[in-house]
């Protein structure tokens, strides 16, 4: 299972993060691969490439603005779960809902 | 693109962030600019004073300068978050009329930047549903959108909302300016739960443009009041861990207490960071989150009844130049984060003394592989 995420918040200086890494957590718990690309206030970091998209089985957009570059994510739209990165930090485990 | 499977309600949710999230650094660069302007200038001349008179004038007119664009760009990127890259500009545009650039009568500040933002996401969402034959596709991105998609915003702003939305603007105005005594204490204590209760999240964030709407509307009152209640959350925990950790309370696990999370804490109250008090409320959210929202209610509270008002849009103690009482506006900020600090104490329950001993660190978190 390969799991890739992509999460930003409006001021982009917490809550983008910890939503990261509580998706990460979340996966290496369960032994899964995981990539997030983070979008905060300093631009796009891990950014996610078409060959990760191209390979994941699940795809998390823990997202309170707008994604940047969301043309990528075209075609894959099965694969995305939604969900605030409020959601994901209080309840890591409900991506996998 | 937002998806279609979004409910309208999230995606105006959504759109609204982003455009907030794409105006703050303008609204911070310049809004301290000028206050660092008004400091340079004594308060008096810089805003008489033309562009490069003085340095001080110089500094208040790159703020205003950086802070024109706060309702363009929020219009733009609110645009942007319904109907992607082609929005920019329709929005763009719609913010700029808000600003009534030709003295038509039509000013509607922040307010009419968000709806000209989202009218201008819509229309774009609207034209891109235009099928045209095989071979001229791109002239919707490239042509009718910013032709057709400008005409209609400008349009409807100019022949049908910018009369009602100037008169609104300036109806809320004169309410706001007009509060005083009990009813602005009662828009602090609103202010002040909105502001804790995600620390930094949406709530918040509505808080918080409401605080930039009144200064864009000349009104410094509820920014007071806004750094106050972003300041008590992280500041009321940071004492009450102070405070268990002298006395041996053990109200907080190992990695909660250690200095490292203390001094973390101390930063987000200096700093004006309320997010450094997410991990607190994530850990023991029924209990946490009253006392962070009852602290930052009382601070803003007093910030109303004490009649402080702010310059700067942010940047915590760095700017307490720009206030205009800095004892009471600290005695406010104190006995905010007091409240919070005792109500922590008093519903915080004991940990676990397994929790307390150290904290382990068994997963580096990271490393994506590639």
């Amino acid at each position: 299972m390969y799991v890739i995420g992509v999460t930003s918040c409006a001021t982009g200086i917490a809550h983008t993060y910890m939503a990261a890494n509580a998706i990460r957590k979340a996966c290496k718990k369960r032994g899964y691969k995981v990539k997030v690309e983070t979008q905060g206030a300093v631009g796009v970091e891990h950014r996610l490439t078409e060959e990760n998209i191209k390979a994941a089985d699940l795809i998390v957009f823990a997202n309170d603005v707008q994604i940047t570059d969301m043309g990528r994510f075209k075609g894959y739209e099965d694969k995305i779960k939604r969900i605030t990165p409020d959601g994901v930090i209080r309840n890591p485990d409900s991506i996998f809902d | 693109m937002a998806s279609e499977k979004q409910s309208v309600g999230r995606q105006i949710q959504s759109a609204l962030l982003t455009g907030v999230s794409y105006m703050l650094p303008f609204v911070i660069g310049g809004g301290i600019l000028i206050a660092l302007g008004f400091l340079f200038g004594t308060y008096q001349v810089p805003s008489v004073e033309p562009y490069g008179s003085t340095f001080a004038s110089t500094v208040f007119w790159l703020g205003k300068g950086a802070f024109s664009y706060m309702v363009p760009i929020v219009a733009a990127f609110i645009a942007y978050g319904i109907a992607d890259k082609p929005a920019i500009a329709v929005g763009m545009l719609g913010g700029f009329l808000a600003g009534d650039p030709w003295g038509v009568g039509q000013a509607s500040g922040f307010i009419g930047g968000i709806i000209a933002g989202i009218l201008a996401g819509y229309i774009v969402l609207l034209l891109k549903k235009i099928k045209l034959p095989k071979g001229f596709e791109s002239i919707v991105p490239t042509l009718i959108i910013p032709v057709v998609g400008m005409l209609i915003e400008g349009c409807l702003m100019f022949y049908v909302i910018g009369a009602p939305l100037s008169a609104l603007t300036a109806a809320l105005t004169n309410w706001l300016n007009g509060l005083a005594g009990g009813s602005a204490v009662l828009l602090g204590i609103v202010q002040g739960c909105m502001l804790a209760f995600d620390m930094g999240g949406t709530v918040n964030k509505v808080a918080y443009a409401f605080a930039l709407a009144a200064m864009d509307a000349n009104n410094f009152a509820p920014m007071a009041a806004n750094f106050i209640g972003s300041m008590t959350p992280p500041l009321g925990i940071a004492i009450a861990v102070l405070i268990s950790n002298k006395m041996g309370l053990h109200k907080w696990n190992a990695e909660e207490k250690s200095s490292g999370s203390i001094i973390g804490l101390f930063t987000g109250a200096i700093a004006m960071v309320t997010e450094y008090a997410i991990p607190y409320a994530v850990a023991d959210p029924l209990r946490v989150i009253p006392a962070l929202m009852a602290g930052s209610a009382t601070g803003c509270a007093l910030s109303y009844a004490f009649g402080l008002t702010m310059m700067a849009p942010h940047g915590g103690l760095f700017v307490l130049f720009a206030l205009n009482n800095v004892p009471l506006f600290l005695l406010a900020l104190i006995i905010g984060a007091l409240v919070t600090t005792v109500l922590l104490l008093a519903l915080k329950k004991k940990v676990d003394p397994e929790d307390e001993v150290e904290y382990l660190d068994d997963d580096d978190e990271d490393d994506d592989e590639e």
